[in-house]
């Protein structure tokens, strides 16, 4: 065959343009129509309504219709419905689940729950736009839409798979599953929509994808948008975690609350969050009374509850808490501070901590350096130590352009 | 693209940039620096992945042509011109050239010095 041939498939959300030139099929994607658009958006706009308001009663006729759809749709018999009213109630359901698997190690049954709501403020942007049309792109080399996504479902229900996936390290067979498989085009696409975990924002882009005709998305969405946070599938069972009653955010839609818990689950279980990084109680009290100390607050191992802690507190408020002096400034608007602690057998100890802003989060974060370098050269300017902590020299910081 | 010219674009205008067009450089996308080096061990072998560094939330992702590889405990970049990504970082070139990954660290006063953990 050597003249050019059209063939748009219809079926889809977004439609693929087969064209046949000199033998060759060449699949090009469109762009939306507006129809499609308006539909995209009003699809978005109640699961943003279901994420900011879940249903307070729980309907668990629908629910069982809705699941074992899913399972009938990859061939699989109805499994047993296990409900968890906060992650941590998986101990309960575990001795059910362990009874079948028995190959597997203990702590993989832990019902890892990202407790991240994501709200951005969706616009329907050409960015979105642009990610569909390349996820789409990516899809129709590697197969149809169709038959990629039912493979994929299959190869996650299938046992061989599921078994898998479980006797790893992973707690979530769903989750793990799609986040080593799945590239990290959709991942980050995932990330734009709404969702509680990252399961349920996957499903939402695929439901992006394929609400027009794929009746398993729509289960999905069913189940998400009934009064269920989020779910782990198993041959025989699966988990689904109830919506908790409270979930409180900040004005950018992060976990937040500095007067209760961020999140209340339905068994009263509850959570804090400091700008969406999860603390222990006892340090969300200690932050929020005001008891915890600048050495506290600089002692908390992980950098990003550390500074969301700076956050709450203020940044200055914790320099001036330390009698931090203040040495160096630089051009980039990294400080560098000497604090002296003084020590109970009277002997201070001097040490460094340098204040810098993330260029593409404007966060600011605080963290000790050494007083020298690798070299041994004194670290005396604000650079010099971000130099250290890039584990570079001083004069190759200073070069640094490509920064974020 | 010489280093001065890249010197004086705005954030803005780096990512219009084709990274191909780029000089070798220092490139620090969050806790992950890539660090131009001369040349990557002959044993080092090809990761099948895009992902440069794995976060507790997200992760460091590349995306175009480069190739990520790994020889002991060492991670580097074998970049042909390609974008650094990240959900909060955002996107950054990584111009052509081989680069050695490190993780930013820290002083702790207790453990002494470590890699930052997010």
């Amino acid at each position: 065959m050597s003249s050019t041939e059209s063939d748009t498939t219809q079926s889809f959300l977004f439609p693929i343009t087969k064209k046949i030139n000199n033998d060759r099929i060449i699949t090009e994607t469109t762009k939306f129509t507006a129809k499609k658009r308006t539909l995209v958006k009003s699809i978005l706009d109640k699961l943003y309504e279901f994420y900011s308001h879940p249903p307070e009663t729980l309907d668990t006729d629908y629910i069982k219709k809705q699941v074992n759809g899913m399972y009938s749709d990859v061939d699989l018999m109805a499994p047993e419905i296990l409900y968890c009213k906060s992650p941590n109630e998986i101990t309960i359901v575990k001795p059910k689940i362990q009874k079948y698997y028995t190959d597997i190690a203990e702590s993989t049954f832990e019902l890892k729950i990202v407790n991240q709501i994501k709200f951005k403020n969706f616009d329907f942007s050409q960015e979105i736009q642009e990610q569909l049309d390349s996820l789409k792109q990516k899809f129709v080399r590697e197969a149809t839409h169709r038959e990629f996504i039912i493979d994929y479902y299959r190869s996650i229900f299938s046992k061989e798979r599921v078994r898998g996936h479980i006797t790893q390290r992973y707690s979530h067979p769903v989750e793990s599953n799609f986040s080593m498989h799945m590239r990290d085009s959709i991942r980050q696409f995932a990330d734009l929509l709404p969702g509680s975990t990252f399961d349920s924002r996957l499903y939402s882009a695929l439901l992006l994808m394929y609400l027009a005709d794929d009746p398993f998305a729509t289960k999905i969405i069913g189940l998400l948008t009934s009064g269920i946070f989020s779910f782990g599938c198993y041959e025989k069972h699966i988990v689904l975690l109830l919506s908790p009653k409270l979930i409180q955010k900040d004005d950018q839609s992060r976990l937040h609350s500095t007067d209760s818990p961020a999140i209340i689950w339905q068994n009263n279980t509850k959570e804090y969050y400091f700008y969406g990084e999860k603390v222990s109680e006892s340090l969300w009290e200690k932050t929020v009374s005001g008891k915890i100390t600048w050495l506290e607050v600089m002692s908390i191992k992980n950098i990003d509850q550390r500074t969301a802690v700076i956050a709450v507190i203020g940044s200055e408020r914790i320099l001036e808490m330390a009698d931090a002096e203040l040495i160096d400034k630089s051009k980039r608007g990294n400080e560098l501070y000497r604090i002296i602690i003084k020590n109970e057998d009277a002997r201070n100890t001097i040490i460094l901590a340098v204040k810098y802003k993330d260029p593409s989060t404007d966060r600011v974060y605080i963290s000790f350096v050494p007083g020298i370098d690798d070299n041994r050269d004194p670290i005396e300017t604000a650079d010099h130590a971000m130099a250290w902590k890039g584990g570079i020299t001083r004069y190759e910081y200073a070069t640094l352009k490509i920064e974020s | 693209m010489s280093t001065q010219l890249i010197q004086e674009m705005s954030k803005e205008e780096l990512l219009q940039v084709d990274p191909k067009t780029l000089e070798t450089q220092l490139v620090r996308h969050g806790d992950a620096w890539l660090k131009p080096i001369d040349s990557i061990p002959d044993s080092a072998k090809v990761l099948d992945t895009d992902v440069l560094l794995q976060g507790n939330e997200h992760t460091h992702t590349i995306v175009g042509s480069a190739q990520i590889l790994q020889y002991e405990d060492q991670t580097f970049v074998d970049s042909k011109g390609a974008w650094l990504d990240h959900f909060q970082h955002g996107k950054l070139p990584i111009p052509p050239g081989m680069y050695e990954l490190d993780i930013e660290r820290e002083l702790d006063l207790v453990e002494g010095t470590k890699n930052v953990v997010d």
